[in-house]
Order: structure tokens, then sequence, then C-alpha cells
């Protein structure tokens, strides 16, 4: 992200010189096409897919993403057992901003403090962000505009709807004696409309609110 | 330029020997637009403290990463511990700069966001393990570099319980772990309080003693001594290049707080005339009768039996040491906390009160000639009953209702009075600006009165209002972001200002700001108390106590908890006493050069432990730097909550708990529940976790149990009937299926509660990165995902304070998630979630700054410190697991 491009340097040195300095195997070498010193780069911890700048990035997102998990209240007053929390917008963003690896990442890390309390919960909730926050950041990617954020939010909302009813069907009947038949029964009164309230919510937040974090992370 | 003198004679290197050498250096950061260091030539000798002053913008901080190897100029040479890391010939050499990054250390200014892990020990672990130190040496590195900063007891602490002086000094220990010599520290006393200034500084002369180069960035030149190398840098260039006393400071550049109150010739206080037109108001601004007030978990309460009245109209300084009480003064006024005993009245309305003295009242209702109705609940006249009193009445109320206030128990006003209360109380906090949120100021400053439901034309004028009253009119339609730190502070104390608040609390909104924009603050309280608006104060520093406050409220003066200043002119001698007495304690004697040393060397000595601190002591209590091998201090068992279940490895007992739980929900009789329930048993005692803390967890699960149960009792319609409600029968297998999943689901809970509790999360996510290792072979990051973890758990609190500031904050400007339209909640929740996310990315700049400091890389080859072996026990688990399993399978053929 955000390579500030830096042409003021002294005239006549040789681009890719670093690479002849740099001794470490180790370290990729598909960078030395960009000189590891621009935008003022020591060419340590700051190159690569995981700069320290971006572990970080993504690190306060997965904490965001933690502490906004935690807060939970109950939007749909048919079925007070299914609670909103405001996750999903970290998730979506995270993906705007970074692209769908990130969004990847901090759904799952995202929910994992919730493994070990409540664990089936975890894993849904886990498999309905991927849903809806990588396909989102895979469209977006492609078409970074208002029209985009639609189309994508769009499509993340379809693929997040079906994986949560499909997951709804297996988990509800572990923790109440139900069938998936009877499960199945309130798709149409229950499920489907909290997923949808829920997931509208999720997306007009991320909408409005993806402007100005977007100026904020310099994207 | 070259240094001017040769300020440490007593350095042991040859001549020439430069840590740090910069020749012509030049750095911009709008691609040569502008030049925030221009032609810089410094060098820093060994075992020297430079000292890099200069006003805000000057280019302190950017010259500071360019000599700790965290970023490269765009021009020059730099030389770092005797290696060529840029010229203008080559531009940055990789290899250079990471031996260079290993041999100088850096520290910021904010303190939390330097630590990375939740353990103490841990943090300073992870920069030898970057380095790939031997892990048996790592131990005794942490022992030693701890004890260098007196943080030897704390190995265990988790950071975040840790004072941001001590935090400070363990972000200096984990660079020491990495055998740096030489210290970059960027501000490190900025966000610290007096006390904590102190003991970093006495950290870094004692560190000094023992040889280790230091280059300071600070902007209090109390912090500079004599013999100090100083560079003065003005607008990117170096104006002064010499030893100790800088003959040129910049004006207004000086930190308000080491000014003396003497020296601005005014009184320290201004009591109120006694003819003040203010005291006839009706009410008074805000009346705490008997208040106390703890935190849960703290010992001593925060506020002790507090009682203060402050008159309409009034400016009132709040005073005191940090942890004293001014902040929770604060929140207890604002309605954001409920006192546990006594009364808060805030402009006539009761924010909070015990039920009426029976005595009280009846007292009251037949003065008022009314017929007595003491049953009456106390909350149907709650907004006007007990703040009808005038302060008058309070000192003639008789014993027995004072006694009454001290002691019952106080219950906090409904919703309707706590928004009411918003409405009339303004709450600026410590940082404002972080609360910033919309695109343009305007709009930012329109969420309050929009929130308070006024109509367009209102809120037009509410904003211009207030923005003028602010003195920033001009920046209506600019971004927030675009804008300097004062002009930012200045947008969110006008969104305050435009809700119209009668009484006004400011949290310390001038600290952090440069004199022009402090200048402006306090144009702004002079304007309220024109308008006659109450404003009260929270300061620490002494000019804005002279200049602005009519009265003084001191906190944490002995004996008692607080006291107020007398507004009677003939007191006014012994007042002054107490507060030169704060004074000395707080706005360290710029004055008194010698008196500052004694303090700093008493800080290092009490740091060490020393009962009877005297500065002869501090060498002999200094810590050894030798590199004197002491015997390996890795751990043993003394864990205090050391049990069979947390000796697990980690890795073995997270994958066996997972696989218990999992399993949890299969059992489907009740045989099977017993032997869920026998090995859940038998895990809890063998993990020692006193049961109550389990109840509490289970107890957080009661309202999804229920919801289960019902949802169970209804859906299951085999059985026997035994009552019918309307076309729904409850069966008996209803009700035996709803407590079987009950079980089985507090089974879940409590191992999940024995697991959580047995578990650092230093070895939590260690486990989660080791068992994620062999996905390396699949090219996924794991170790980067494994540190993504940890940091995220390490910043999880962090966030969470500053989530609940933030809601806080808008919801003192009447933004509300959980009311009104669905419009303004959208917008109440705007108003939370991007200055969380502007939190997260403040966050992680600094964050990304201090793994680079750490020498994290990509793809490291590290070692790990903590190192798991599966030992019998382990095994012995293991078994215990496969046998829930086998037995669940049994019992279901």
């Amino acid at each position: 992200m955000g390579k500030r491009t830096h042409d003021i340097r002294p005239a006549g040195r040789p681009s890719g010189n670093a690479a002849d300095h740099s001794t470490h195997s180790t370290r990729s070498t598909s960078h030395s096409a960009s000189r590891p010193d621009s935008a003022h780069s020591t060419g340590v911890g700051s190159e690569g897919r995981w700069s320290t700048k971006r572990i970080a990035m993504y690190a306060l997102f997965v904490a965001l993403a933690m502490a906004t998990s935690f807060i939970e209240f109950p939007i749909f007053p048919a079925a007070p057992w299914l609670k909103y929390d405001p996750s999903g917008i970290v998730c979506l963003v995270a993906g705007f901003a970074f692209g769908p690896s990130a969004a990847a990442i901090v759904s799952v890390l995202g929910f994992l403090p919730h493994l070990f309390i409540d664990p089936w919960g975890t894993l849904m909730a886990v498999v309905v962000a991927l849903g809806l926050s990588v396909p989102a950041a895979a469209v977006y990617r492609r078409h970074r505009s208002r029209a985009g954020a639609v189309a994508a939010l769009a499509v993340g909302t379809v693929v997040a709807l079906v994986a949560a009813i499909v997951c709804n069907l297996f988990v509800t009947p572990v923790y109440a004696h139900m069938t998936v038949a009877q499960v199945a029964a309130m798709i149409v009164p229950v499920l489907l409309p909290f997923n949808l309230l829920k997931f509208a919510i999720h997306d007009i937040v991320t909408f409005v609110i993806y402007k100005p974090i977007s100026n904020l992370v310099g994207d | 330029m070259k240094a001017v003198n040769d300020p440490s004679p007593t350095t042991d290197g040859p001549a020439g020997d430069d840590v740090i050498a910069l020749d012509d250096v030049r750095f911009s950061y709008d691609g040569g637009a502008t030049w925030a260091l221009d032609g810089i030539t410094l060098r820093v000798r060994r075992g020297e403290r430079c000292c890099l002053v200069g006003a805000n913008g000057s280019g302190k901080s950017t010259l500071s990463r360019l000599m700790a190897a965290l970023a490269a100029p765009d021009g020059g040479t730099v030389r770092l511990a005797g290696r060529t890391v840029f010229s203008d010939a080559d531009g940055a050499r990789p290899d250079a700069y990471r031996q260079a990054r290993r041999l100088i250390g850096a520290v910021f200014q904010n303190p939390a966001d330097q630590i990375v892990t939740t353990t103490v020990e841990d943090d300073v672990a992870f920069g030898p393990e970057n380095l790939a130190v031997p892990a048996g040496e790592i131990g005794e590195r942490i022992r030693r570099s701890l004890a260098d900063v007196s943080m030897g007891d704390a190995r265990r602490a988790d950071p975040t319980n840790l004072s941001g002086g001590q935090q400070q000094r363990v972000a200096i220990a984990g660079q020491l772990a990495m055998d740096s010599r030489t210290l970059v520290l960027d501000e490190p006393t900025a966000m610290l309080d007096p006390d904590a200034r102190l003991e970093v500084l006495a950290t870094l002369d004692r560190l000094q003693e023992h040889g280790v180069t230091i280059v300071l960035v600070t902007h209090h030149d109390d912090e500079i001594r004599p013999t100090d190398h100083v560079v003065r840098l003005d607008h990117g260039h170096v104006v002064f290049d010499g030893t100790g006393a800088d003959p040129c400071p910049v004006a207004g550049a000086g930190d308000p707080a080491v000014r003396a109150p003497e020296d601005t010739g005014a009184p320290v206080t201004t009591p109120l005339d006694e003819g003040s037109p203010f005291d006839d108001a009706p009410a008074p601004a805000v009346r705490f009768r008997h208040v106390t007030f703890g935190y849960p978990d703290a010992e001593i309460p925060a506020i002790d039996d507090v009682s203060v009245t402050i008159r309409r109209g009034e400016t009132v300084a709040l005073i005191g040491h940090n942890g004293s009480g001014k902040t929770t003064f604060a929140r207890l006024l604002a309605g954001l906390e409920t006192p546990q005993h006594g009364e808060i009245a805030v402009d006539g309305l009761v924010v909070a009160a015990p039920r009426r003295s029976p005595l009280a009242a009846l007292r009251r209702t037949a003065s008022a000639g009314l017929a007595a109705d003491n049953d009456e609940p106390y909350g149907n006249d709650w907004p006007k009953g007990t703040a009808a009193m005038s302060p008058r009445d309070s000192e003639v109320a008789d014993a027995a209702d004072r006694e009454w206030l001290r002691r019952a128990p106080s219950r906090r006003a409904g919703r309707r009075e706590r928004r009411e209360l918003h409405r009339r109380v303004g709450y600026v906090m410590q940082h404002p600006e972080r609360q910033l949120f919309a695109d343009t100021v305007a709009d930012d400053v329109a969420f309050g009165p929009k929130s308070w439901g006024l109509s367009g034309d209102d809120v037009h004028a509410r904003v211009v209002e207030a923005l003028e009253l602010a003195g920033i009119l001009d920046l209506a339609d600019r971004r927030p972001g675009e804008l300097s730190g004062g002009q930012r502070r200045l947008a969110a104390i006008a969104g305050v200002l435009a809700c119209r608040p009668s009484v006004l609390v400011m949290d310390e909104p001038t600290a952090g700001l440069d004199a022009a924009a402090r200048r402006r603050i306090h144009d702004v309280i002079r304007q309220l108390k024109l308008q006659g608006v109450t404003v009260l104060l929270v300061t620490h520093a002494m000019d804005e106590v002279s200049e602005l406050a009519d009265r003084i409220v001191l906190f944490g003066a002995p004996p008692r908890s607080f006291a107020v200043t007398p507004d009677k002119p003939a007191r006014k001698t012994r007042l002054r006493g107490r507060l030169q007495q704060v004074n000395r304690r707080h706005l360290e004697g710029a004055n008194s050069q010698r008196h500052w040393q004694e303090r700093r060397a008493r800080a290092a000595a009490l740091a060490n432990g020393q009962p009877d601190p005297a500065p002869a002591a501090v060498r002999q209590a200094a810590p050894s730097f030798d590199r004197v091998a002491a015997a390996s201090s890795q751990e043993s068992s003394t864990n205090e909550r050391f049990s069979w279940v947390s000796s697990l490895d980690p890795r073995v007992k997270a994958l066996g708990f997972l696989v218990l739980m999992f399993s949890a929900f299969a059992m489907s009789s009740w045989w099977a529940v017993l032997v869920g329930a026998v090995v859940a048993v038998g895990l809890v005692a063998a993990s020692r976790i006193r049961p109550s803390r389990l109840l509490r967890q289970v107890h957080a699960f009661l309202a999804l149990f229920l919801v289960m149960g019902l949802l169970n009792v209804f859906v299951v319609r085999s059985g026997t009937p035994l009552w019918t409600i309307g076309r729904f029968a409850i069966t008996d297998d209803g009700v035996d299926t709803a407590l079987l999943y009950m079980a089985r689901f507090s089974i879940v809970i409590v191992l999940g509660a024995v697991m959580l509790e047995t578990t650092t999360p230093t070895a939590l996510t260690d486990a989660f990165g080791s068992l994620l290792s062999p996905l390396r072979a699949l090219h996924v990051h794991a170790q980067e995902i494994a540190l993504v973890l940890s940091l995220a758990l390490r910043f999880l609190p962090t966030l969470g304070a500053e989530a609940k500031a933030i809601v806080e904050a808008q919801g003192c400007r009447g933004g509300s998630v959980d009311s009104g339209s669905p419009c303004r909640r959208m917008r109440a929740m705007c108003a939370v979630v991007v200055p969380m996310f502007a939190a997260a990315l403040r966050h992680a700049d600094n964050l990304s700054l201090a793994l680079d400091a750490r020498c994290y890389e990509e793809g490291l080859d590290r070692t790990h410190w903590r190192r798991y072996h599966v030992g019998p026990r382990d095994v012995a688990f293991a078994g215990i697991v496969a046998a829930q399993i086998v037995a669940i399978v049994l019992l279901q053929l």
C-alpha cells in the first residue's frame, strides 16, 4: 500500500542497486526492481507483502474486530437470541482498504477470542464474515468507485446471506433439539429478515464511513 | 557545522569516535517542495547526551528517526554506529541499516504503543528473539535489562496495567535487551505526568552513567543538563549546536508547566467579590454533597466524602496530581459514573442521590406546610425535590441528614434526567480531537445540535455561533484531518459548545498544544465566562489557573482527600501557601537546576527500592551493567496460579479443550452428560480455579440459557403434556431436553472458562503460531499471522478504552445508537465508528515504528524464548480427552 514515489534524488544513480548490497538471501528479491530507499525506506522491515506497517495495520484491525464483536445487541424482536454485532463492518473496511487476504485474516482472527466461549457460534460467525468480506473485497479491488463499492457490498451480502442460512440449518440443532426441517421453517419468518437487517446495517455504515477512513489510510 | 564543544570530556572512546554522524542531510515529506530537514550536519559522540530541541514542526522527530536508522533521508551522508548507511552515491544500504538498527535503540512518545505483548518479560524478549539470540541467553538479557530500568519486580505484570512512566521504562528495557548501547528517544516524557517524567529521566541518567549514548528529543528545557550537547532546530536547520544552556530559546516555546505562578505576578486566585452578580442564582451550577465513588477493584475510593458547591458563572480550576480524582469528579458531574454515596446536583438537576432521608423529608415537608407523604417513591419528584434546597439550607441540614447522605447507597437518575443532564453539561474530554469524525468541521460541530433534534436553520445558527466562539469560523468547510493539532482541538471544543451547555467541564484542554493554540483556548474560556457559562477546568498548568480561575478545587491535599479554597480574602494567604506546595511537587523547579538533579537522583534510588533515598546511594544501588554472566533465570514454577492444567503444553491444551468442547455438543443422553461433567469437574479441580470465578462466567450466559430452554420446551412435542398454554403444550420430554441441552452447554462454558483462566494470551498465541507453522510449507505467513494475533490481543484493551471514551463523548453531545430515528441512530453510529478506525490507524502507525525499532522483519528466522515440550502430563491429558470421546461414542450406540 501507499508506496510513494520519490524522484527528487540526485539523477544518475542506477536503480535497483540495493539488490547488490542486500546479502540476505531470505529476503524476497522481487522488490529489487523498485529501489528499497524509495519513500525514505531503509530497505529493512518496510519491504515485502508483510511490512511492519502492514502487520501493525492488520493487528489493529483485528483488535478492532475483536472489540466490536463483543458489542452485541438484539435488533430483531422476533429472535432475541440472534444478536447484531458491528464487527462485520471492520472486516468489510479491512477488505476494501487492503484486499481480500486482509479481509480473511480479520474475519478469522477477529473471532478467535470467542472460540473458547462459544465454539460453534464462533465457527459460524467466521464463515459468515468470510462470506461477506472476502467477495466484497475481491469485487471492490477491481472496481474502485462508488458504483463498485455498491456492487461489492451487494455481492458480499448475497454470499453472506446464503452462508448464514446454511450455517444456521446445521448449527441451530446443536443448541436446540430441532431437526433441519424445523430450522428451515424459520428461514423466511426469522433468519432471512434478521440477516438482511444485519447486513443492511453493515453495508450502509461501511458505505458511509469508508470514504473518510480511506482518507486516513491514505489509500 | 561541527560540534562546538566537546560535551563529554570523560568519554573513553578515541577522538572522532562518533556514534552518529550526519553530513548535509536533507529530508522532504512532499517530494522536495518543502524541506523538513535541510543541510543538517551533526555529530553525536559515544557516551554523550545529545538533546534535540526546537519548536513543533522544526524537524526534531524526523531527525531522530534518521538517527535511529528507522528512515533514510533524501540526500546527504549518514553514518550510524560506524557504518555508512546512506550516501548520495549509494542511496540506502539495507544491510548497513539492518546492523545499525541493532546497535541503536529507539523509544517513542506514546508509551503504550511500543509494547507488543501482554506480559512485560515477553515484551522485553521480543527484540532478542528477532535477533535470533539463543533462547537460554534471552532470560538473562530480560533480567539484566529490566534491572537496568528498575522494573525487575514487574516481570510478569501486564503492561496495560502499568503507569505511563513504567511503560516507558519497559520500552527502554526492550531496547537494552537487544544490546543497544545508543538510545534515541523521541519526546519520551511528552505524555507523562511530572512524577513519571522524573522516573524516566532518572533512568536515563543512570544508563548514561554506565556508558549508554543518549539522543533525547525534548521540549522541556528543564530536562537539559548543563553538560549536555544541545542541538536546536528551527525549520529544518540547526540554529545552535553546543553545550548546556541554550543562548536563543524560542519565545513561547517553553512548557508553561515549569513556570511558577509567582513569575506571572498575578494573584494565585481571584476570589469572588462579595457582591457577585451570580450569587443570586436560584441553584448552584454544581453541588456535590458527601459524594464517595470508588472504581470496581480499587481498594481506596477515587473520591471520598467530597462536598463542594460551584456557583453559576464561576470558572473553577480542578487541580491535583495524577490519580487524585479530578477526572473522576468530572465524570461524576457529567453523569458518566454513579457515586456509591452522596448527592450530586447540576444546574438544579439531581444526577444521583440516595433515597431521601426520612428525617430530612419530614422536616422539608413540614416546613413547606404540606401533608407529609413519606412513602412516596423518591423518583416521582426526582428532578425538583432536593435541588430546591439552597446551599444555606444544606448547612442547616442536621447531622442525621448528612450521615444519611454519607452512608446510604446512591442511585443514578433515570434515562430522561440523564439526557437532560447531557443537554446542560458539556464535557470536553482529554484529547477531544480524537472524536472528530465528519468530513468537514461544520458537519462535526453540527452533530450535537442535530442529535438534540434542532431543525436545519437552528443547527446552522448554532454551528456558526460555536465556530465564532472558538474563533475558527474560517475553518468551517475544511477537513479535520488536514488541520493542525491546535485547530483540531478547537474544532472539537466547538462541537461541545454548539450544544450550548450551561456547565462546561474541560479535562486538560491545552495539554500538548503550543503557546499560540493555548492562548486561543484561554480566550474561549474567557468568552464563556462573559456569557455566564460555568467552566470547570482540569489542568496541570499553573499559569492557566492564575490567569483564568476564580476559584480552585485542590484534589489530593492532605490530610483530607481534597480541599476547596475558601473565597474569603482573609484566608487568601493560607491558600497561596497550599498552592505553592502543589507547585513544588508538580512543577519541578525550573529555577533550581540543582534541586531538579537531586530529585532525579532520588527518583533513581527510589526506583531501586532504596528505603531512604540519598544521592550518595545511587551508585551502589545502580544495578551492574557489567556483562558478568549470572545464573540464568529461566522460569521455574513460581507462577502463583500454577496448577496441573496451567502447566500443560498450550498447544496440547488448546486442541484438547476444543475437542472436549465440540464433543460436548454430541452428548445426547444424561449418561453422556455425566461423563462430560466428571471430566469438567476434574479439570476445574486440577486447575485450582475458585468455583466462584467460574460461576461468574456461567452467569453471563443465563439469558442465552433461558432462550435456549424456552425454544427447546416449545419445539419438543413428544412426551406427556405437563401444561398447556394456548396452542402450545409443554411436555415432560420438552423439559427433559431443555435441561439436557442446558447441562451440556454449561459443560462447554465451564471448559472454555478453565482454558482461558489457565492460559496467558502469550501462551495462546505461541500455541497458535506453533500449530500454524506447518502451513509455512504452503507459503502461508504463519509467523506473521501469529504476530498479528498477539499484537491484536495486546491492543484489544487499549482500543476498548478508547471506544468507551468515544461513545461517552458522543453521548454527551446527544448521540445515541439506541434511541431516536433510524437516520439519527445511523449518524450516531458513524460518529463512533469513524473515530475508532482513526484510533486504530494512529496506533498502527506508532506500532509499526516500534516493530522496526525491535528489528522485526518479514520471514525472519526468530528464536523463541518460551519453549514448550510435550511431557507426560500432556500425554495423560490427551488420554482423558480420548476417553471422553470413546465414552460418548459408546453411549450413542
